[in-house]
Order: structure tokens, then sequence, then C-alpha cells
């Protein structure tokens, strides 16, 4: 009798052990393998151009946490934060591959664009049908004069180029009519979208063609295209070419 | 030894109830993690219902399971761990939809290559 408090005390030890060895090792285990994923997608070198930078900063913030809360010995939370990182990373990794097989898809469809030498000016201009009319994707850099990383609304050499090529295709459909739309990635302040589209479309007036063959529309932020980040808002100007009916 | 057996006793039971019961109050309301769950079942019985319920019926099952286990713990009066189970599926959520991106992107890319080879 005289022993039983040192049996009781031994007994609360013995509890207190168990009840926090299967929490450690279960915490331990989560981490590891939210800190393996995160070696292996960094160091996998074909996606790491693509990994979303937030999504994967995310991740390893709470690989950090995870592991310093399983050092102070709070195990539910370590395993929370391992949880939400290996998701994140999952996350990551699935939209790099996706950003990865669309670059893939690009790539082949500009290769396939400029290895062929042709005399169709529609292939020229890099137009392509999509449903009932032909569409045709200038960004603003390619088109406006671009310094020290800031794009100037003025056409630039390399732009007035392209535009020749859009204009030769108006010269060889002459009945057909051609909308001229400017987008924008942000805000549409000032109605820049329409600004732009206004000085393509002076260019084209000077180079003779008929305003009644041009529609100019400024669509702000409203519209994504496709890109090899997937769809997305882009400062760009668009040519929507249209058959008469 | 007999006469600090009370103190002993009563030490041990204090340090036994302090491991088990929670060191603060639950930070969310139960009626509000109950909302919580029934969105992420609705949602979950959405996607399920939806056309790509089979490319992600992995996910589909973890999301299954933490809700369940949420559920559990909110009976179990752990309202926090609860909370934290069910704001888990908002990300299984952003894995079905990197995972249908994935299987579009990879669908257009083998379209094009075959187009491209005719």
């Amino acid at each position: 009798m005289k022993k039983a408090p040192l049996y009781l005390l031994a007994l609360f030890l013995v509890f207190t052990l168990a009840a926090h060895a299967a929490p450690k090792d279960d915490a331990s285990q989560k981490v590891a393998e939210a800190e393996s994923l995160k070696r292996s997608l960094g160091s996998n070198n074909e996606l790491s151009a693509f990994i979303p930078f937030e999504m994967y900063s995310q991740a390893s913030e709470s690989t950090e946490r995870a592991r310093s809360l399983l050092g102070d010995g709070k195990y539910q939370d370590a395993i929370y934060y391992a949880r939400e990182a290996t998701i994140r990373f999952e996350i990551a990794s699935l939209t790099a591959q996706a950003r990865s097989a669309r670059h893939q898809r690009m790539k082949l469809i500009s290769n396939a664009s400029s290895s062929v030498i042709t005399t169709n000016p529609m292939m020229d201009a890099h137009f392509f049908k999509k449903g009932d009319v032909f569409r045709a994707n200038v960004y603003d850099r390619q088109v406006f004069v671009v310094k020290k990383d800031h794009v100037y609304y003025t056409l630039s050499s390399d732009g007035k180029e392209r535009l020749d090529r859009i204009i030769k295709v108006l010269a060889t459909y002459p009945n057909y009519k051609l909308k001229i739309v400017g987008h924008t990635a942000g805000s549409d302040y000032n109605d820049y979208s329409k600004q732009k589209a206004d000085i393509v479309a002076k260019y084209f007036f000077r180079k003779n063609i008929s305003a009644d063959r041009i529609e100019i529309i400024g669509l702000g932020n409203k519209e994504v295209m496709e890109t090899h980040l997937g769809f997305r808002r882009v400062d760009r100007v668009e040519f929507i070419l249209s058959a008469p009916r | 030894m007999k006469k600090h057996l009370p103190v002993i006793v009563s030490l041990m039971t204090a340090l036994i109830a302090a491991s088990i019961l929670p060191a603060y109050a639950d930070q969310h309301k139960k009626e509000d993690v109950s909302a919580l769950i029934a969105e992420v079942q609705a949602r979950l019985d959405t996607v399920r219902n939806g056309p790509s319920a089979d490319i992600v019926r992995a996910e589909l099952s973890k999301i299954d399971g933490t809700c369940a286990l949420s559920r559990q713990l909110l009976s179990g009066g752990k309202i926090d761990e609860a909370y934290n189970e069910i704001t888990l599926c908002n990300l299984y959520f952003m894995m079905i939809d990197a995972r249908i991106d994935l299987q579009n992107a990879v669908l257009e890319l083998d379209e094009t290559k075959r187009n491209l080879s005719r």
C-alpha cells in the first residue's frame, strides 16, 4: 500500500508517453512527406520553370512552420500544416504540368506556322479560323514602342511590319470586314483598350483601307486568351476577320 | 508517504485533466462549422455529379474522408479541430480544378500533335 502512489505515478508516466508517442510519429512522417515533395518538385528541371510561385511559396512556408511546431512538441498543429503543405505542393505540381503541356502546344503551333513558307497571307498574318471568323492576336510589345519595360502607345517599326501583313490580307480579300479589338491585362484606365485599337485603325486608314470595313472596339480586361500559362488577360490587340454574309 | 497520497493523487488528476481538456476555448462556433461542412458537402455533390467526376475520384474520396472526420470531431466537441479539417477541403477543391485543367491541357496538346502530323 505504501508504494501505491509510486505505481500510480509510473502508470501516469506510461500513459502520457504512450499518448504523445503516436502523434509525434505521425507528425514526423507527415512533415517528412511534405519536405520530400518540396525537394522533388524543386529539383524537377522540366517543371521548375512552370511552378506557380505563390502556391509553392505558401507550401514552403507551411512546411517550415510544421517543422518548427514539431520541434516545439505541438504535434497536432504540425500535422495540420504538413498536410496543408502537401496538398499545396500537389496543386503546384499539377498546375506546373498543365502549364508545361500548354507551353509545348504553343511551341508546336509556332514552329509549324514559322517553318511553312507560304504565299498565303492569312498564315503570314497568323490568322486562325475559329468558328465563322479568323482571329489573330498581336501583343502590345510586338506592335508598340517599348522602352525600359514601359509600353508607349506609338507603333514600332516591327509593329508596322506586322500590321502590313494584316493589310495584305485585307487587300487579298476585299469583301472581308475587320474588327480591331483592344484588350488590357489590368484595369482599362482612360479607355486604353479603345485607344490602342484606334492607333492601329488609323495606320490602316493611312494605308488606304476603307473605314467602312473596320470596326474599332475596346474590351478592357473582359476577355481572356489562351497562353502557355493557361487562360490569362493579356495586353494585346486582336483582329477578327469575317467574311461577307 | 501515506500523508502525501491525497496531494499526489490530486496533482495527477489535475495533470491528466490538463492534458485532455483544451487549454483555451474554441475560437469557432459549432453552428458555423456545421454550415461549412454542409457547404462543402453540397459542393462535393455538384462535382460528383459533374462531367469530370471520373478524373478526380481520388480527390473526391479525400474530401469525403475529411468531411467525415470533421463531422466526427464536431460531434466530439472539438470545434476548432473540425474547423481546421474542413478548411483543408477548400485546398482539395483547388486540386480538383488543377487536375481538370491538366487533363484539358494534355488533351489539347494531343489534339494539336494529331492535327500537325496529318
